[in-house]
């Protein structure tokens, strides 16, 4: 563990009232950031509370909380996306596995363009879906190499990439 | 002044005043100025479709503060069971979906231990376990983990949510650099039926045992987590020389029965053999059973845990359980090496 950082103090005897401190500060901004690739609230503050917890629970200290927490909530959204989308896939497949009725939240989140978005988000590489997020999101490219973990020079190319990537899998939906 | 590069062009389109040379450059390149404007269409494209602003976010802080380690933020309550027979039933429900035979899925099918334990039991037994389960319920879930590559440790830890420990002593002889990956969490649920049993049970003329009081709707769940690996391999294909990778430890829940009458309930069935039920009940409730099939497993000791050394043609690995982590050590190496490998995690 690194001395002087932050993660140093959190790990102090007010270690659970600091991380709230942090996750308080920029709870709406993570939800938000889950949000755009799920497409729902609900779904989102869900992903949220798990990066969250895991976060309060690991013993080691990320370089960057705050890049850390940003990197970890756009990942865990994309697993939770992909999880949704290969259960569609599965239940299609197999009738009978998904026979329950689908819930409000569920008709809310399945509208047809949220669909078109988050399949495509679904096809995207995993890091350009982060960097396109990140930057849509309002963060600076400054941040976005933060989190992403790049120089901050690459940061223009990579989301250049994603944002063409993203329109060409969202103008070829194939369903 | 060349043609900027892409990344310089993206990034002009978000000043509010492109300055210099490249604004000189693109008042004489027309192809520039085309290709801008297809950038500014694609992201402004990009822009709309992924606001945010149209989904209703919720508000205030209720859930924001942190609860205690232990309650973890999950649906509804269940009892927690950790029994070897449920692992061994969910291990085939899951196996039945994921494709045998790499390490990586050896990692993603095993749970809630406190010790590990090779059990022989093999694709045909769990053929006929899950043969039997599909009558008793249905199954439910994505059980489908896909490794996705990562970019480096950093980033590999940040996806997963833990920390791999890492490896102080590798073998002489370099084995150049990591590679990194992470396959998600996935979920498996059973749905106990009784009236499935009973219609299966009149049907095939087989007499089942006597399903336990509250079984019946009961759901079985089995989680696991993320599994975080580090590779490193020779060639661009064929078997890691070396592979390192961890993933808490699964968690296996369930609404009603407990866990002794699951227990005996699943080692009484018929798809079970007769061996592997004697070697379920033999194995008590915090034991993890590795299904080996024809491979051999012997006992060996992690850094003072009990551990598992599994050598089969596709997979030679130490496996071992401590702090809520199920580790694996595995690869081309000999046992001595491997357990070298292992013991210099810390």
């Amino acid at each position: 563990m690194k001395s002087g950082s932050a993660w140093e103090a959190w790990a102090a005897d007010d270690h659970a009232g600091r991380l709230d401190g942090l996750f308080r500060d920029h709870y709406h901004d993570l939800v938000r950031l889950a949000a755009m690739i799920l497409r729902d609230g609900t779904e989102a503050e869900d992903v949220v509370q798990e990066v969250l917890w895991t976060l309060s629970s690991r013993g080691q200290e990320p370089r960057d909380p705050l890049a850390w927490l940003r990197r970890a909530v756009a990942n865990a959204a994309l697993n939770r996306l992909r999880s949704l989308m290969r259960r569609r896939r599965y239940e299609r497949r197999a009738p009978g596995a998904g026979e329950s009725e689908p819930s409000p939240e569920e008709i809310v989140t399945l509208r047809e363009s949220a669909r078109q978005v988050r399949e495509a988000l679904g096809r995207l590489p995993r890091r350009q879906v982060t960097v396109l997020l990140l930057r849509h999101s309002g963060l600076s490219y400054a941040e976005v190499a933060r989190a992403v973990d790049v120089p901050v020079n690459q940061v223009g190319t990579m989301l250049r990439r994603a944002e063409l990537r993203f329109r060409e899998v969202v103008d070829h939906d194939p369903s | 002044m060349t043609h900027p590069d892409e990344g310089t062009l993206r990034m002009a389109l978000d000043d509010a005043e492109v300055k210099g040379r490249l604004r000189d450059h693109l008042e004489v390149c027309p192809d520039c100025r085309a290709e801008l404007e297809k950038m500014h269409r694609d992201a402004r494209f990009a822009k709309d479709a992924l606001g945010a602003d149209g989904i209703r976010l919720p508000h205030g802080e209720a859930r924001i503060r942190l609860r205690a380690k232990t309650e973890r933020p999950v649906g509804a309550i269940r009892a927690r069971v950790a029994t070897a027979a449920v692992a061994i039933a969910l291990i085939a429900c899951i196996l039945a979906f994921t494709p045998v035979g790499s390490m990586a899925t050896g990692l993603l099918n095993i749970f809630e231990p406190q010790a590990v334990q090779p059990i022989k039991l093999n694709a045909t037994d769990l053929a006929d376990m899950v043969s039997v389960l599909s009558h008793l319920g249905t199954v439910q879930g994505d059980v489908n983990p896909q490794m996705e590559p990562m970019s480096s440790r950093d980033v590999a830890e940040s996806a997963a949510g833990f920390a791999l420990s890492p490896v102080s002593a590798l073998p002489v002889g370099g084995l150049g650099t990591p590679s990194y990956a992470v396959a998600g969490s996935n979920s498996v649920s059973f749905t106990f039926s009784e009236a499935k049993a009973e219609a299966w049970e009149a049907s095939k003329g087989e007499t089942l045992p006597q399903m336990p009081q509250g079984m019946d709707g009961a759901i079985l769940n089995v989680k696991t987590h993320p599994v975080l690996m580090e590779v490193w391999q020779r060639g661009a294909s064929g078997e890691p020389t070396l592979l390192v990778a961890a993933s808490p430890d699964p968690t296996v829940t369930s609404t009603g029965p407990s866990a002794s009458e699951i227990e005996g309930y699943v080692a009484g069935l018929p798809g079970v053999p007769p061996s592997v039920a004697a070697e379920i009940l033999a194995l008590g409730a915090t034991t993890l059973p590795i299904p080996v099939g024809a491979a051999s497993g012997t006992s060996v000791q992690v850094n003072g845990h009990d551990g598992t050394f599994v050598t089969s043609q596709s997979l030679r690995a130490l496996i071992w359980q401590s702090g809520g982590m199920i580790h694996l050590v595995g690869g081309r190496l000999g046992e001595a090496e491997l357990l070298e490998v292992a013991q210099s995690q810390k």
